[in-house]
């Protein structure tokens, strides 16, 4: 006889209750520190104050509140925002044609460097799950954090549409460091495409969230598309498929916000949702107004970071 | 089979006397062979033993040997000359000799894709000693084919065998996957040219133009070969697709017997007003019976659906009554049966195990189905080459063969029963492809920059009015211009809006209620006219009768019955209100005007009529919905007072008027590149005269074609006037103001179109009128005057002279860039119902998009992508299930179903129901 199907908020209140969801007593990242992690030097005019909430529940809130969207002339009231003042990147050059890069350091964002330490030494401890995992996916090659590249896409659209945002964590001697490949316009793809196929070349294991059905075959399909030569072939571990198979039977869904929510314990507050992206993007080559940029770079880096952080949380393979 | 015994059976039956008009024979032909071409793959031969082959007959070896030289081949020769042989051995030969080769052969039908799927296989497999089979083997791809199918195509086909749909809006938008497919392509085979004519050919050329694109891009460089039935200008065609230079191949050197055709008139029945000859039906009946009685395999063309069905359950009941046995070996062939039905039949006929076959158009392309010795033409199918393709279907090697033509009791089937030279003594139709038209293009772009950014080398494969359509789409915000090229700037994928064949790809399922199968499929278009309470339905010959018509689910569902009649629907399309008037001006006396219209597809009453005897028992509303469609017409307003100066000279200026309506949709295909079928008529709408003459495209929101004849006004409507007063006939004829009856215009199986033909007398005083001002009195002078002074002195016979050679060039100014942004503005406006409010003075001038709402997704714009909406049903579906089912939804959810039930829940697509039918069929004992 097959369980009872419960109710997305049954399930919630009983995860709650045996101790999941969001904690009530962990340290929050401040709201200055995530400011500082993106380093938006300017802020709006009209900023609202943050609404009454759960204070110390939040990650991080966005500088513009975010609205549904209204036509153009209403929505923004301020003066735009340039991308190349209001986030610290530069342009680089490649074969294939410039892009921005944005690095963000364990300087720049403090919750790098807890999550960090602790990835360097489960890596390094054979009984924890983190390495179990590891080891199942590259075996017989001996992983180190410097051999491990984080990847996770940002796209413009459905299907075969172009992608405009590849954010990678590598690791930077002693700690974590992100990088987000940023096409300022749709004729940079084809560099954003390059600068993460040379990224990956050097490294032994690409980690991802739901990479192998979409992201990197998505990419590979990029990659013809825009004719970059790919000839990457990394071991590849996809989140996804170990998340859903511990985590399954306990929570409403695997995707990452759940988990960030429910395993990870955090919360975004006034995160840009996935599906706004396309357009906001398209919004910003098309207005040249980076409010919504902003967000979509914060959005990926903390994907990113997540990713990082529920490995950390893998608990101990089974034994047999 | 020996014809001329079976001609003089009939000729001295006195039940059938007089009823053969015309007999027409063609001699017999001799083949000509020719050895194989040298250096072929000794696999090649293998290749031929399997499919029972010895040698290659000359055109054949001909093409065969041009295709490996690296030439682009169209094969134009005849019915079953071996067509499909000339590019499977040249593929055959580069899949061995490379192994990265790919190649794509396209179908218009998924049938026939599947079709030369399988004999292409059997081949293969047929080869001894191959190393790889399985790398050889052709991958079917189309709607059908499962996620894990379309990957294995993607990855690892090298043969696959496609429709345009699949290339359009699966292959091409993905392309970055296809990597491998598109670099390796070496071959790209385009079967059944023909069919690629008018709105059709232009999309296709397109689709084809952006295939060349990427291959390029990849490093691919394919050869094309085509193949088409008879046509007039088979190279042109085939060159206006691809837009490459071909070598023509046409001659056809394969044996044949001779063929005679017979024309058959049924008696006349005097009893009846409505009815002045017996039902060709029933006729057709009769002598396929004979036929088959005779052991002769025949074949029986009929127009519609319903006339293929109901012809097959005559043949089957009176052969059952005969106590021959043969009942069995007779079958009916359509389109909507499923896939193994058909694939049963197929192979039944090919096989030689039946022994008759009463099909709809859907056997006229090349399906292999193996020769048969007589055909039945029940009503002349309205293109002389689709006549020519139908009779081919007849005809086994040397032996000799027959074909009839039955005539439907209607003017242009009589007509022909009088003038066979209408059919014997003219070339065949030429097409051209109107594949630069900028409405066509403005689509093809969008879907063009979305696939890859569109340069400046683009500009030029895309036709005269790229630059402005670039323009155009880049002012609507679609696409940005970036370092020297254009790029898609939107998050929607524009393929899907982008539609091949206009109208009509939502699709209706038929399930029949008592074993839950699902029988039959039919596009939505159809099904609205077919399925009202109280139809009754054929499959396999069998009545049913409807139960359900789910018209926003496209569900129907069906139960067996058995009843002595079957119901005619009489249904119609209009023009049911003018929305927006683009342009008017004065044309003559009259006003010409363009704009944008509603028109409707109506079904407003059925009839139930007898079996054989066709009796109307009763007619009944059908409570049908009508069907809604955005379409761009133009019209001409006749000055009030001249319909009674018609009748003051005792003519009926309606009957004229419709005339006029006739004779210019025929005569437009000399003006401007289109088909005769893109254009429909009617007379007076909702906010306008009765007497205002609409013509309206067929395809949604115009392909410019109403713009272009609006313009040309003067001379269309002049050359209309010399063809009415110049034609030799009393008072109509088809060559003038009678209708041939298309697919698209069948109104009622055995009426047809009912009534006689229009008035040319009339219809000369009206627009003799309207263009010269002449006062009726005048104009019936003219008409009696000797020939000379009507003009011209020889009978204009519009379908001979030769259609343009060259498409027409929309003028690039500033209407055209307004029309161009219109239609996208349109096509992101939510589908009005018909019945919303309408003005009945419409406004007059062109209309643009506000600039803030240009930003906006187009799916935010438009409530639903269907553009096919049923008029009387302002509720939205979510609206009308809250408003039905209020206390339902706080009820507990029912308990757990057993996993052995069908799992089918209400809320289900009809994909998901047919999928869980399937598993549940095969689940039970």
């Amino acid at each position: 006889m097959p369980e009872k199907r419960k109710s997305r908020n049954d399930l919630a209140a009983q995860l709650a209750a045996r101790g999941y969801g969001p904690d009530q007593n962990a340290k929050p990242i401040s709201r200055d520190e995530i400011r500082r992690a993106v380093r938006g030097k300017r802020t709006p005019s009209h900023q609202r104050p943050p609404s009454a909430g759960p204070e110390q529940e939040i990650i991080y809130r966005r500088d513009i509140p975010r609205q549904s969207p209204r036509p153009p002339a209403r929505r923004r009231t301020g003066p735009p925002v340039i991308l190349e003042e209001s986030i610290e990147g530069m342009e680089m050059r490649h074969t294939h044609g410039k892009g921005f890069v944005v690095t963000t350091r364990a300087d720049d964002l403090e919750a790098v460097q807890p999550i960090s330490t602790r990835f360097k030494a489960l890596l390094a401890t054979d009984t924890s799950g983190l390495f179990a995992r590891v080891n199942t996916v590259c075996t017989p090659t001996r992983i180190e954090p410097q051999d491990i590249i984080f990847m996770d896409v940002e796209s413009t659209g459905l299907g075969n549409s172009p992608l405009f945002l590849i954010g990678i964590m590598i690791w930077n001697g002693s700690v974590f460091e992100i990088q987000q490949f940023f096409a300022r316009n749709y004729a940079e793809e084809a560099a954003v495409v390059a600068f993460f196929l040379d990224a990956c070349s050097a490294k032994k294991l690409l980690i991802t969230f739901n990479g192998k059905s979409f992201d990197f075959p998505y990419i590979r399909a990029r990659a013809a598309t825009t004719r970059v030569p790919f000839t990457i072939d990394p071991y590849h571990l996809d989140m996804l498929h170990v998340c859903r198979r511990i985590w399954k039977k306990r929570l409403p869904n695997c995707k990452l916000q759940t988990l960030e929510t429910f395993i990870c314990k955090r919360r975004r507050h006034g995160d840009i949702p996935g599906s706004e992206i396309p357009d906001a993007y398209h919004d910003y080559v098309r207005s040249s107004d980076a409010w919504q940029m902003v967000d979509v770079l914060k959005h990926n880096l903390l994907d990113l970071l997540t990713m990082a952080d529920l490995m950390n949380r893998f608990p101990a393979m089974e034994v047999e | 089979m020996d014809v001329k015994l079976f001609l003089d059976g009939l000729t001295k039956d006195p039940d059938y006397k007089d009823q053969i008009a015309h007999i027409h024979t063609q001699p017999p032909r001799e083949a000509v062979f020719a050895e194989l071409p040298d250096g072929l793959h000794p696999s090649c031969d293998a290749f031929l033993k399997g499919l029972n082959l010895a040698r290659l007959y000359q055109h054949q070896a001909e093409a065969v040997e041009a295709l490996l030289k690296g030439e682009n081949v169209i094969l134009s020769s005849g019915t079953a000359s071996g067509k499909s042989l000339c590019y499977q051995l040249p593929i055959l030969q580069t899949m061995l000799d490379d192994p990265e080769a790919t190649a794509l052969m396209v179908f218009p039908a998924k049938a026939l894709a599947r079709d030369q799927a399988v004999a292409w296989n059997n081949g293969v497999l047929s080869i001894p000693g191959i190393v790889e089979p399985r790398s050889l083997l052709a991958i079917p791809y189309d709607g059908d084919s499962s996620a894990a199918d379309r990957r294995t195509a993607r990855d690892s086909s090298r043969l696959l065998v496609t429709n345009p749909e699949m290339i359009h809006s699966n292959m091409i938008p993905g392309h970055g996957r296809w990597l491998r497919f598109l670099r390796g392509l070496k071959f790209i085979v385009i079967d059944e040219v023909h069919t690629y004519t008018g709105f059709f050919g232009a999309n296709m050329a397109n689709v084809l133009r952006r295939l060349g694109r990427l291959c390029e891009h990849y490093g691919g460089n394919p050869q094309y070969v085509c193949c088409s039935a008879t046509m007039g200008n088979p190279d042109q065609v085939a060159e206006l697709l691809t837009g490459k230079p071909f070598r023509l191949i046409d001659s056809n050197t394969s044996a044949s017997g001779s063929r005679t055709f017979v024309f058959w008139n049924p008696p006349r029945i005097k009893t009846r007003k409505w009815r002045g000859r017996r039902s060709a039906n029933v006729e057709a009946h009769e002598l396929m019976t004979k036929l088959v009685m005779q052991r002769t395999p025949t074949i029986c063309f009929s127009k519609a659906r319903n006339t293929a069905e109901m012809i097959y359950r005559y043949v089957r009941d009176s052969l059952k009554a005969s106590g021959s046995g043969l009942a069995d070996q007779v079958i009916p062939y359509r389109g909507g049966y499923s896939a193994e039905e058909r694939r049963e039949m197929e192979d039944g006929l090919r096989q030689g195990k039946l022994l008759g076959v009463s099909a709809t158009r859907a056997l006229e392309l090349g399906i292999d189905i193996g020769m048969l010795d007589a055909c039945i033409i029940v009503g002349y199918p309205g293109l002389l080459s689709a006549f020519m393709q139908q009779a081919g279907r007849a005809g086994r090697g040397q032996s000799d063969s027959l074909c009839i033509l039955v005539g439907i009791d209607t003017p242009i089937n009589q007509y022909i029963m009088q003038h066979p030279q209408y059919v014997f003594d003219r070339p065949i139709e030429r097409v051209v492809i109107d594949r630069d038209n900028p409405f066509v293009v403005l689509g093809h772009m969008r879907c063009a920059s979305a696939e890859l950014p569109v340069t400046q080398k683009d500009v030029t494969l895309f036709g005269y009015a790229a630059p402005l359509i670039l323009e155009v789409l880049e002012e609507n915000k679609k696409i940005t211009h970036h370092q020297d090229a254009w790029y898609h700037a939107a998050k929607e994928a524009p393929a899907p809006e982008v539609r091949l064949r206009g109208y009509g790809d939502e699709s209706t399922v038929i399930t029949d209620v008592n074993t839950g199968r699902i029988i039959d499929r039919m596009d939505k278009f159809r099904a609205m006219r077919l399925f009202y309470d109280g139809a009754i339905y054929f499959h396999r010959g069998d009545t049913y009768a409807m139960v359900d018509h789910d018209t926003e689910r496209n569900l129907v569902t069906v139960k067996k019955v058995d009843v002595s009649y079957y119901t005619d629907p009489v249904t119609g399309t209009a023009v049911d209100h003018i929305d927006h008037i683009l342009e008017q001006r004065p044309l003559g006396t009259g006003q010409a005007h363009l704009g944008e219209v509603y028109a409707v597809l109506n079904t407003p009453i059925y009839e139930k009529v007898r079996f054989y005897s066709l009796d109307r028992i009763s007619q009944h509303p059908t409570g049908l919905p009508s069907i809604a469609y955005e379409a761009m017409a133009f019209w001409l307003t006749a000055p009030p007072e001249l319909p009674e100066q018609v009748r003051r000279v005792d003519l009926n200026p309606e009957s004229g008027m419709r005339g006029i309506l006739y004779c210019v949709s025929r005569i437009l295909p000399l003006f401007l590149t289109c088909d005769m079928n893109d254009f429909d008529w009617s007379l007076g709408c909702r906010n306008a005269e009765w007497h205002t003459m609409f013509w309206f495209e067929f395809y949604l929101h115009g392909i410019g074609n109403s713009e272009q004849c609006f313009d040309r006004m003067e001379t269309i409507l002049a050359t209309a006037l010399e063809h009415l007063l110049t034609c030799d006939c009393d008072d109509g004829c088809p060559n003038c103001t009678s209708r041939i009856i298309t697919p698209y215009h069948v109104r009622n199986i055995e009426l047809g179109e009912g009534g006689g033909p229009y008035s040319r007398r009339a219809a000369v005083v009206v627009l003799n009128a309207i263009l010269r001002g002449d006062s009726a009195a005048e104009s019936v002078k003219l008409l009696t005057s000797s020939r000379q002074k009507r003009g011209q002195s020889f009978l204009p016979s519009i379908v001979d002279k030769p259609r343009l050679t060259e498409p027409n060039r929309m003028p690039l100014d500033r209407r055209t860039r307004e029309l161009l942004l219109r239609k996208l503005e349109r096509s992101r406006h939510p589908m009005q119902s018909v019945d919303h409010v309408i003005d009945l003075k419409p406004q007059v001038g062109p209309r643009a998009e506000s600039e803030d709402t240009l930003g906006q997704a187009d799916a935010a714009r438009r409530s639903q992508h269907s553009a096919i909406r049923h008029a009387a049903d302002p509720l939205s579906r979510k609206l009308r299930r809250k408003l039905a089912s209020p206390a339902e939804k706080k009820k507990a959810p029912p308990p757990p179903v057993p996993p052995t039930a069908t799992p089918i829940q209400g809320g289900d697509s009809v994909a998901r129901r047919a999928r869980l039918r399937k598993k549940g069929d095969r689940g039970q004992p």
